[in-house]
């Protein structure tokens, strides 16, 4: 056998050990000075190669070992981000010191925290001063070292951690747990329901952000409504503005529990179309201070406009100012026809200094003035990773000017990129108060499509006023339950409140809002007098129904122009599939809110596992629009994995 | 559905990851450049092997760590790919990583200097490369991660130390007594 190069490699390295082979080359070295040569070569490469190599990273990473207390540290420690050389080797003693001191507190500080009988319990994993320097140590570190770090109540904030150990979340307090879920209602009692026509995306953003580090959000923190709105699902827009909304309604027979059934009640705004937009006259006004240098900060910024000038017609016009270390004009006013001069300014944006915007707002508006388009989108979009009212030295001053400003035809939306969610709300008054939209960014599928929604006329007012009515037939509905909404909104408005209470005030065009009902059928026809339904046999109004509906959902709203509009009524028969034969967007938003109730641990949960909620997303990836589906399937298998070590034998 | 793990289990997962955790570590941090995904990357790997059964992984533990950690990695990778025009910024990002070789070598950092070199292999070069050299780990295991036949890992490696030892050569004329 000819001794060629690669066999000698193969030698060298020690892969060729049968001594027959040896032997034929070591005699083919012994005779050829070319095969000699490139055999000393390749070993000086090889122990250079495993010297550079071992010296490639400097101090290894670190990690706690495997005891079973310390594998529940693990969750704690996959939220580490490792940013000094030091960190590892301390957080590997603070997780033991932490152990400990949990231990202790355990024993001897809180005896009294497991019958939960404490007013104001101790959390139950605070250091407390006995073990002062412990808790110096372990804070400094959770604080530097745990995301999310830049809230600014994050110095308040302590770990916790359930009685047996487990890590419970950030700055809880016990009684938290005693979280509210929305109830279920009696359809006799209180036959009209109704949710809000607006769902922040945020909740998902941010539990797919603690999921990739390892960490269950607490489950007051899990908005089912805002997971279920997180996904698109196919509902045809409205032909024509004259009805402004299209209701889809789907039902089929409960995954979770037995008897029950699912309601999907689907409301999608009309969608204006691209062609018809107005022009844009837009000024982004970017933050870049120090803290904006993060891949998914700044660069998306640069790419979320970078493709939205590829959408905008030749002679709208963008702007750019930047508020950092000093205020600057990166880029005038400018038709998007002026590629060249665009992409040299957006070239031009590189994070650095402390974040001051008073004087960046004034001249955004100003320049937003200076190209004001008649009739047009004149919009200001902060673009930012925290709030940007920090550093303003009257905070009143900045409200009027947005007010004033929103009021003379330039609005502001403001973009949060990455950002803690504790920051979030005083950007969304803001944005409110500039008659605009606040959300949060943190991948440029968002930013594609949020930017885009800047000009696209979603910001164009298809209604006002509006309300969506859910009216449920007493004689085919026992009970329901609103999946999701627990944060202050009242599921069901009972007859004595009259109108329903959950009223959008201005409706952009293109959105659309699902809500998820789990219906308890009555078992046999009851005497629909339920008063206030539309199904009450002695209630004698306008709004008439078929006793054969189980359901009808109204939409009221008014025109943009404040003219009362008629209310769009759509009605659901009683036709129930099993939940298999339901469309696949049904079955997707049903494994989402199935997964949202395991999260939140809800009382309804019924038989919702895991493996139902993969293998039912698997089955209803439909579109799979952009991979979020995807995504979610991922997050479930995430949380299915970290949920195993908070609570080993609950899930066996 | 998971079963609570063992003591006996969690023993023994907790000497494998002692045992390897340093390679484990090292490889990450070699394939993504990125300390903190890195981690990500590792611990989720250990997450699998308190899930594991240990008969079937006992006999190869070690190309089976790397193998879980090497899908992690580009599973987060595959991610990131979702922001695909981004991704230009991010490639931009991640070149920069290291500079070129000649500005290495101004360093006179040898080994800076190889793996900046290293940096112009090929992918697939770069990964049997660094299993070897750093994970220290048979053709055979190398094909076991990356899915490459035996003699494909030897190909491989092959073309991709002569590359290599071409790209130092042709910077230096004398660079092999030094790399000892």
């Amino acid at each position: 056998m000819k001794t060629d190069e690669t066999r000698l490699t193969a030698y060298i390295l020690g892969e060729i050990r049968d001594p027959g082979n040896c032997q034929e080359i070591e005699e083919a070295l012994r005779n050829d000075k070319d095969l000699r040569t490139f055999s000393d070569e390749i070993r000086q490469l090889q122990n250079g190669l495993t010297v550079a190599y071992q010296k490639e990273l400097g101090d290894p990473l670190f990690f706690p070992a495997f005891t079973k207390a310390e594998a529940q540290s693990i969750l704690i420690f996959e939220g580490h981000s490792f940013k000094s050389e030091w960190m590892p080797l301390l957080s590997s003693i603070a997780a033991f010191l932490m152990l400990g001191a949990c231990l202790m507190i355990l024993n001897k500080v809180v005896p009294g925290v497991d019958n939960g009988a404490t007013s104001r319990p101790l959390p139950v994993g605070w250091i407390s001063s006995t073990v002062a320097e412990t808790s110096e140590l372990l804070t400094g570190n959770w604080e530097n070292d745990l995301d999310p770090p830049r809230s600014p109540k994050w110095k308040e904030r302590s770990l916790w951690w359930r009685d047996n150990g487990s890590y419970l979340g950030y700055g809880m307090e016990l009684n938290e747990l005693k979280y509210s879920e929305s109830p279920i209602v009696d359809s006799f009692s209180d036959p009209l329901s109704g949710f809000p026509l607006e769902a922040s995306l945020h909740p998902f953003s941010q539990l797919e952000v603690a999921l990739n580090r390892g960490r269950l959000p607490a489950p007051w923190d899990i908005h089912i409504e805002s997971l279920v709105n997180s996904f698109q699902y196919e509902y045809p827009s409205p032909a024509s503005l004259e009805e402004p909304f299209a209701v889809h309604l789907e039902q089929a027979i409960s995954p979770w529990m037995n008897g029950h059934t699912l309601l999907r009640v689907g409301v999608q705004g009309y969608e204006i179309p691209w062609d018809s937009r107005v022009d844009s006259n837009l000024v982004f006004l970017v933050d870049v201070s120090g803290s904006m240098d993060e891949k998914n900060k700044l660069p998306l910024v640069k790419a979320g406009i970078q493709k939205l000038l590829g959408k905008l017609r030749a002679h709208e016009r963008v702007a750019i100012v930047t508020y950092g270390g000093a205020t600057e004009v990166v880029l005038p006013s400018t038709m998007v026809v002026n590629g060249p001069r665009i992409e040299r300014g957006l070239k031009s944006l590189q994070p650095g200094g402390t974040s001051r915007m008073q004087t960046g707002i004034v001249e955004a508006y100003a320049i937003a003035k200076g190209a004001f388009i008649e009739g047009g989108n004149n919009r200001v979009i902060v673009c930012s990773d925290g709030d940007f009212s920090l550093g303003i030295p009257d905070p009143k001053y900045l409200n009027r000017l947005i007010a004033r400003q929103a009021n003379s035809g330039i609005s502001l939306s403001a973009y949060g990129f990455a950002m803690d969610r504790g920051v979030s709300s005083p950007m969304a008054a803001l944005a409110r108060m500039g008659n605009g939209q606040y959300a949060y960014i943190d991948s440029l599928a968002d930013s594609d499509q949020l930017f885009a929604g800047q000009v696209s006329g979603s910001i164009i007012t298809i209604a006002r006023d509006v309300t969506v009515e859910v009216d449920f037939n007493p004689s085919h509905v026992d009970a329901y339950r609103l999946i999701g909404y627990e944060a202050g909104i009242k599921a069901t408005l009972g007859r004595s409140e009259g109108m329903p209470l959950l009223r959008s005030k201005i409706q952009p065009a293109g959105q659309s809002v699902t809500a998820l009902f789990e219906l308890i059928p009555a078992d046999v026809a009851n005497d629909p007098t339920s008063e206030g339904s539309s199904f009450a046999a002695t209630n004698a109004d306008t709004r008439g129904a078929n006793v054969s509906d189980i359901v009808t959902v109204r939409v009221y709203y008014q025109h943009p122009n404040g003219s009362e509009a008629e209310p769009i009524e759509v009605p659901l028969a009683d036709k129930l599939v099993p939940f298999e034969e339901a469309s696949s967007d049904f079955r997707f938003a049903a494994a989402v809110a199935g997964f949202g109730q395991l999260l939140r641990n809800s009382q309804y949960k019924g038989d919702v596992t895991f493996d139902w909620v993969l293998s039912t997303a698997r089955n209803a990836l439909g579109h799979n629009e952009g991979g979020y589906r995807s995504t979610f399937v991922e997050m479930v298998e995430q949380a299915e994995a970290i949920t195993y070590f908070d609570h080993p034998a609950a899930d066996g | 559905m998971l079963q609570s793990p063992s003591s006996e289990h969690l023993q023994w997962a907790k000497e494998v990851a002692e045992c390897h955790h340093e390679a484990l570590s090292r490889y990450a941090y070699g394939m993504c450049r990125n300390r903190e995904r890195a981690e990500d990357a590792v611990q989720e790997t250990y997450v699998r092997l308190l899930k594991q059964d240990r008969r079937k992984i006992e006999s190869h533990v070690k190309p089976w760590l790397l193998r879980v950690c090497r899908s992690r990695i580009l599973d987060i990778v595959r991610k990131e790919g979702r922001m695909s025009i981004i991704d230009s910024t991010i490639l931009e990002q991640k070149s920069s990583d290291r500079p070129h070789p000649r500005q290495v070598a101004e360093q006179h950092d040898l080994s800076k200097t190889l793996l900046a070199y290293v940096d112009l292999l090929t992918p697939a070069q770069q990964e049997v490369l660094r299993l070897k050299f750093q994970g220290g780990l048979s053709y055979k295991e190398i094909s076991e991660i990356t899915g490459k036949s035996v003699n494909l890992v030897g190909v491989i490696l092959h073309h991709g130390l002569k590359r290599l030892k071409t790209l130092v050569s042709e910077s230096d004329p004398a660079p092999f007594s030094e790399l000892q």
